[in-house]
C-alpha cells in the first residue's frame, strides 16, 4: 500500500506502507489494505503510519484523505514529520498563542486562528515527544 | 575624435554598468534556482488536488456549489494581473500586459482590474483602465500566505455578486529562455477534463459527506490555482531578469571592445602627432 502524503508547499512522504492511522474530523481513522474506497476531511493531528514493521510519526493539520484501492493520498494544510518538528518553535508559538486566546474575544475570528494556532503546536510538541 | 581621457571615462563608467548586470544577472540566476524549486515542489498537490476534484465531480450533482454556477450574465469581469514590482526584466511586464489588454479590447461588458506588484499596476493606470489595488509581489516563501488571502478575498465577493467571472493573468514559466502569457478563468470554477479515471465504477464511504468534502475541496482549488499563478510568475520574472541582463553584459563588452579599438587609434594618432612635432622641429634647427 502507498502513502503520500503532500502539502502546499512540497511532497513529505511518498513511500509504501502497511497501515496509517489518521486523524479525520469525524474521528480517527485507519487504514488496512484492501480498505473500501474512502473520502473524509481532516482534523489537526497526530498521523501514525507503520513501515517494516516500525511506527513514524507525522503531525498534520486540515485537509483530505483519500482512501483507494492502491493507496492513501492525503492533502495536508501543513505536515511535518517527527524528526523534523522544532520543539522550541513548537513550545513558543504554543505559549503565544495562549497568551493570545486569553486577550481575544471569543468568537471572532482572530480566536479562531488562535484556536488553530495553539492546536497545532501541541500537536507538533505531542508528535515531537514520540521520537 | 573625442580625447583621449574623454574615451577613458566612457570605458571606466561601461565597466562600471557591466560590473552592476552582471552582478544581478548572478543574483537573479540564485533566486530562479530556488523559485523553480518552490515551483516544482507545489506541483504534486496541485495536480492531486485537481484529480481529486475532477473524479468527485463525476458522482456529485455540480449544482450545489456557487462557485461551479455560471452566471447569467457576463457583465464584470475582475483581472486579477501577476506582474513585477521591479523592473530591469526585459520585455516581462510588457509582454504580459500586452496580451491582458488584447483580450480585454473589445469585450462586452465592464472589466476590472487588480494587480500583484505594482508595474503592472502603473501601467494599466496609464492606460485609464479601472484599477482596484495592488499587493507586492510576494517572495516563493511567503507565496502560500498570499494566494490564501487573495483567494478567500475573490470567492467572497465573487460570491456575493460583485463580478461574473474572474481572471487572472500570469507569465507561464516555460524554460528559462520562454515564458508565455496566461489568462486563465478562476471563477466559475471551471474543472479541466480528467484523463480515464481508475476511480470509475467505484463506491466511495465519505465522512462527513459527499458534498460537505467536495464543498472544502473547490476553496482549496481556487486557492492552489493562485498560488500556481504566483510561484509561476516569480520564476519567469527572475528568468527574465536573467536573460535581460545576460543580454546586457553582453552589450557592455560589445561597447567596451568598441571603446578600447577607438582609444587606441586616437592614442596612436597622438604619438604620430608628437613625433612630427619633433621631427619637424629638428628639421628646422638643422636648416
Amino acid at each position: 500500500m502507498r502513502l503520500q502524503l503532500v502539502t502546499p508547499n512540497r511532497q513529505v512522504l511518498d513511500t509504501e506502507i502497511e497501515e496509517v492511522y489518521a486523524p479525520g474530523t469525524q474521528g480517527e481513522f485507519g487504514v488496512l489494505p484492501q480498505h473500501v474506497n474512502f473520502l473524509t476531511s481532516l482534523d489537526t493531528g497526530a498521523l501514525r503510519y507503520r513501515t517494516d514493521g516500525k511506527d513514524h510519526w507525522v503531525a498534520v493539520s486540515g485537509g483530505v484523505a483519500e482512501v483507494l484501492a492502491d493507496g492513501v493520498t492525503i492533502l495536508a494544510d501543513s505536515a511535518e514529520l517527527a524528526e523534523e518538528i522544532d520543539l522550541d518553535a513548537a513550545k513558543a508559538s504554543a505559549a503565544s498563542a495562549e497568551a493570545g486566546l486569553k486577550e481575544a474575544e471569543a468568537g471572532t475570528p482572530e480566536a479562531t486562528d488562535l484556536a488553530a494556532e495553539f492546536a497545532w503546536a501541541e500537536t507538533r510538541q505531542a508528535v515531537a515527544a514520540r521520537t | 575624435m573625442p580625447s583621449l581621457k574623454a574615451i577613458r571615462t566612457r570605458i571606466t563608467s561601461v565597466k562600471n554598468t557591466q560590473q552592476i548586470t552582471k552582478a544581478m544577472k548572478m543574483v537573479a540566476a540564485a533566486k530562479l534556482r530556488r523559485a523553480q524549486e518552490a515551483a516544482t515542489q507545489s506541483r504534486p498537490y496541485s495536480e492531486k488536488l485537481e484529480t481529486m476534484v475532477a473524479h468527485q465531480l463525476q458522482r456529485v450533482d455540480p449544482s450545489f456549489s456557487p462557485l461551479l454556477k455560471v452566471p447569467e450574465t457576463q457583465e464584470r469581469c475582475l483581472v486579477l494581473v501577476v506582474s513585477s514590482d521591479r523592473g530591469l526584466c526585459g520585455g516581462y511586464n510588457a509582454n504580459l500586459l500586452r496580451e491582458v489588454e488584447q483580450s480585454v479590447e473589445g469585450q462586452p461588458g465592464e472589466f476590472v482590474f487588480t494587480t500583484v506588484g505594482s508595474k503592472g499596476f502603473d501601467h494599466l493606470k496609464r492606460r485609464e483602465y479601472t484599477m482596484e489595488t495592488q499587493v507586492p509581489m510576494p517572495t516563493p516563501q511567503a507565496a502560500g500566505q498570499v494566494a490564501r488571502e487573495l483567494s478567500r478575498d475573490l470567492q467572497r465577493r465573487y460570491l456575493a455578486g460583485e463580478f461574473d467571472r474572474v481572471v487572472v493573468a500570469y507569465m507561464a514559466f516555460k524554460s528559462t529562455m520562454t515564458q508565455i502569457p496566461t489568462l486563465e478563468q478562476l471563477l466559475p470554477l471551471q474543472h479541466h477534463d480528467e484523463p480515464e479515471g481508475h476511480a470509475e465504477g467505484h463506491e466511495y464511504v465519505f465522512e462527513p459527506n459527499a458534498v460537505e468534502i467536495v464543498g472544502s475541496l473547490l476553496p482549496r482549488l481556487v486557492e492552489v490555482r493562485v498560488l500556481h499563478a504566483l510561484l509561476e510568475a516569480g520564476a519567469s520574472e527572475l528568468a527574465s531578469r536573467m536573460t535581460a541582463m545576460d543580454s546586457a553584459t553582453r552589450n557592455a563588452s560589445e561597447v567596451i571592445d568598441r571603446l578600447t579599438l577607438q582609444m587606441n587609434r586616437a592614442r596612436q594618432a597622438q604619438i604620430t602627432t608628437e613625433l612630427m612635432e619633433i621631427i619637424s622641429g629638428a628639421e628646422a634647427l638643422n636648416q
